[in-house]
This record gives C-alpha cells, structure tokens and sequence, in this order.
C-alpha cells in the first residue's frame, strides 16, 4: 500500500490562497489534509482563490504568546471571509474593522503568514 | 471491590482548594489536597474507591497521570482514565464517573484534577505559551495569537451581530468579583467597577485585564457514587463541531446548545427548570455567548440580564457561579471548570441558602468554544 502523501502546511502556492476540490463528491475545504472530510477520498484538485474577503472579526493583541512576537505588540489577527466561503486567519492593519473589504497581499515566501489589507474603495 | 448494580450516580462529596497562589505545592500536593477534602466530605476510605478519572496537568506533563495520582494517593482502582478536553475535561470527567456508576463498572469513582498552573516555573508566561497552541499549528499559532486572542475575536464577530458592547461584556466582570468578595477561597476578591473594567489594560481588544480570568494554582474532586446521596446527576450531554476558532461554522451555533440539549433531554427538564447555574467564564465573552446559545439569556441581553438582577440571589435572581467563576475563583486548568460543578452541588445542599432550589446545570467549554459538556443535577 501506498504512503499517504504528507498534507501541504502552506496555506498558499506562489501568489494565491489554495484551496481543494473533491473531484468524487465535489467538497470543497482550505486545510489540506490529503483526503476529502467529507468523503475520505483522496483525489483532490487543488484551485486557486481570489484572496478577497470580507473581515469577520479582528483583535489587536497587547500582549504576546512568544518572547519572539513580544517586539511587535500591539499587533491586528484577523478572521476573513473570503469570497469563495472560507475562513482564514491572517494579518492586517490595526485600525480595519468587521466588514471591511480586504485582499491577501503576498510580499516574499508563499510560505509566510496571511497579510490583508483594505481594498481601495474603487476595487471593491 | 466487587461490581455494584449501577443505576444512578449520586454525588458523594466534593472537595475545592483555595485557588490563587499556592507557592510551593506540585501538581500531585493540590490534587491530594482536593481528594483528601473529597474523601472526608463523602465520608469514604481509600478502598472504598474503585475508579479515578483525572484530567491533564500542563505543569506535570504525564503518559498516565491518573495512573500517576492513584499510586501516590494510595488507591488501587479498577477502572483509571486520564481525559484531554481542554476547559471541558473536568465535566467530561465527571459524566465519565456517572457513565461508570450507572453501567455498573464502579461503586465509587473519584474525579480528581489541579495543577499549580501560576507559581510553577516559568509561571504565566509559560501558561500562556502553552494554552496559545490550542490554535492551529499551521494556520493560526504562526500568526502570534494568544488565548485571549481567539476569544477576542469571537467578542468582535458577537458584538458585530448582536450588538455586545464592551459595558455589557464589563457587567460580567464586575458581577463574578462580587460573587467573590464573600468566598476566602477566591483568587480575586476585591470589588470592581464598570469604570474599573473598561479602564484595564487591552490585552486582546475588545478583551481588556478584567475581562480575563486570572491563572491560579488550585485543585478540585468530586466524587460519583452509587451509594443514595442528597444529589444526582440526571443527565450529561456533549458536543463537539470545531476545534479551531477559524473552523467555526457559526459562532452562534458552536455546539454549546446541542450539548445542553442532549444534557436536559436525559433529565426531562428544560432551561426554565432550572434553579442554580454554573457557566464556565474564561472571559466575559464566553459565559455571555454560552448563556445566549443555551437560551437562559436572550441573544445581546446577557449585559443587560444581569443589569437588570436576574442572575443576582439578592434581587431574587437565578445563582450563577456563586464562587466567582473563572473570572474570580480563579483558573487553574481542568480544576477551574470543577468548581462551577462544586459550586452548584454546594448551592442544591443548601449550604449557602435554603431555599436555593432543586435543580441545577454546570456547563463548561473546551478549546475555543470548541468542546462542550453540559451537566444536570437534581436534589431530593
């Protein structure tokens, strides 16, 4: 029997969120795991999304899980809804609010955190 | 021991700690310490206990810790189990303990849980480490969110729906110290104010100091018998939907509700039945979203519920964590969410009132709203 192929950590490949498609059953869902969760079947299509969404939530953290994150407090964690029905996690700016129109802004590695910042009024 | 005939579970006795800092006493000291207390309040010996279920210490990490507790405490159970649910593994524990009476596999089950989660080495920076890596390794922990953080966030999307605001949240702060102020066990017993809530320190907007529990030292038992005693449990529920904040379908349907559901079904009684409370309180967000989901508060009212007295015993209200909860009690870990349960099984002897009435609920959640346990209890 085949080794399961290890799940991708990445939330993003290149410039783009990713996200995989069951091509049995059709699911949908962000967080590799190398199976379907909906249906335990493991021929996946990866696809890209738009890195656009609409902020759940935010906080700004004053004070730090990790000597590491202590230098940046205070820092903005926000949930974003992206358009194609998912959740993520990522940076932003300090002052965005719930329901404000937001876009993944890739800077560097793919493998960095999530940073979301507002669209400009004309792109929204 | 021999196999009992099962039937109900009764509780037998309980036993809390002062919660605070306890310098000096380990993981096992505070567990003994509160298993001793249970022992003498249920009036049994060592023998007598066929079954030990505890929880998890973050400061004595352990392959078997139940193992571990029931070799230094000096019993030889049957039946041994150690339970990992976050804030809900006390009363997982517990409607474990009444799953082992009622089949019949224990006569006496111990439920036992504490750690010395504040004076231990590395203390609340340690803590606060540990409990941050209840996110998601890849998709939430690297983005340097705490604890607080994730709850923070479940305050911004509640008050974004249902119009929370911070003074609402503060009332909940404000009325666990004064729940507090009587008990010398508290961890934090001095009176605040509204002014004094939204005044504390951001910690994790909109969560400010006062909106968190403090992290204590501290232990608490409880023991489950089949022997007829003044309390029952009648029913136990639990569910579990997400794990992670990010994954939640809908913080208005986190699992809470469907747990409390199953919990009241098994006992043929609903919210309104119930007499004495004890909601598990981590921040101030999490007992008003509990409170909301489960019904006992309508949605966005929780602030002005308790404005208004229903939840205060001296305006005729319904108690609700009589000892100050998390938020004053203390947190010491899987003990933390015990001593809503002790204190609801204090309130149905009438130890603090009489009258205090007859049926009583404890819930507790896990994680980030994330695993959910509700508890019925009923008095003769």
């Amino acid at each position: 029997m085949d080794l399961p192929t290890p799940r991708a950590k990445s939330i993003s490949e290149g410039s783009a969120v990713r996200a995989y498609r069951c091509t049995d059953c059709g699911f949908e869902h962000l967080y590799a795991r190398g199976f379907c969760p909906r249906c335990g079947k493991t021929d996946l299509q990866p696809f890209s999304l738009s890195g656009e969404g609409r902020v759940a939530s935010v906080t700004v953290l004053h004070r730090a899980p990790t000597p590491e994150y202590e230098s940046k407090v205070p820092y903005a964690v926000a949930l974003v809804d992206l358009d194609e029905g998912f959740r993520v996690m990522g940076h932003g700016p300090l002052d965005v609010v719930p329901g404000a129109r937001v876009s993944a802004v890739f800077e560097g590695s793919s493998d960095a955190p999530l940073n979301f910042q507002p669209l400009a009024k004309a792109d929204q | 021991m021999t196999r009992s005939k099962g039937g109900t579970a009764y509780i037998g006795g309980v036993g809390l700690t002062p919660f605070g800092r306890l310098e000096g006493l380990d993981t096992l000291d505070l567990m003994s310490w509160a298993a001793n207390e249970c022992l003498s309040n249920a009036g049994l010996i060592r023998a007598e206990v066929d079954g030990l279920v505890t929880g998890y210490s973050t400061t004595m990490p352990h392959l078997m810790l139940a193992t571990l507790f029931a070799e230094h405490f000096g019993i030889e159970p049957s039946y041994c189990n150690g339970l990992a649910l976050g804030g809900a593994t006390g009363c997982a524990a517990i409607m474990l303990g009444k799953m082992l009476v009622e089949s019949g596999q224990c006569g006496n089950v111990l439920v036992v849980a504490g750690e010395n989660r504040l004076s231990s080495k590395g203390g609340r920076n340690s803590a606060i480490q540990t409990l941050a890596q209840v996110g998601h390794a890849d998709f939430e922990v690297p983005y340097g969110c705490t604890i607080p953080g994730y709850y923070g966030l479940l305050a911004s999307e509640y008050a974004d729906r249902h119009g929370v605001r911070e003074v609402d949240l503060a009332e909940v702060a404000v009325h666990m110290r004064g729940n507090a102020a009587g008990r010398s066990g508290a961890h934090l017993r001095t009176p605040v104010s509204i002014e004094d809530v939204m005044a504390s320190k951001p910690i994790a907007t909109p969560l400010k100091l006062l909106d968190c529990c403090p992290i204590s030292d501290g232990a608490a038992a409880v023991l489950l018998t089949s022997r007829p005693a003044q309390i029952r449990i009648t029913g136990a529920g639990q569910a579990h939907r997400h794990q992670h904040v990010s994954s939640i379908g809908s913080i208005d349907e986190t699992g809470a509700a469907l747990s409390a559901g199953r919990a009241l079904a098994q006992a043929g009684r609903t919210v309104d039945d119930i007499d004495v409370l004890g909601i598990y309180d981590s921040f101030t967000i999490t007992l008003t979203m509990l409170l909301e989901e489960i019904g006992f508060s309508a949605r966005g009212r929780t602030g002005i519920d308790l404005r208004e007295g229903r939840y205060d015993v001296s305006r005729g209200g319904k108690p609700m964590n009589g000892h100050g909860g998390l938020l004053s009690y203390g947190h010491s870990g899987v003990a933390g969410g015990m001593a809503h349960f002790v204190e609801v099984v204090g309130s149905l002897r009438g130890d603090r009132n009489a009258d205090a009435g007859k049926s009583g609920f404890v819930h507790a959640d896990g994680g980030v709203l994330s695993s959910h346990v509700s508890i019925v209890l009923e008095a003769e």
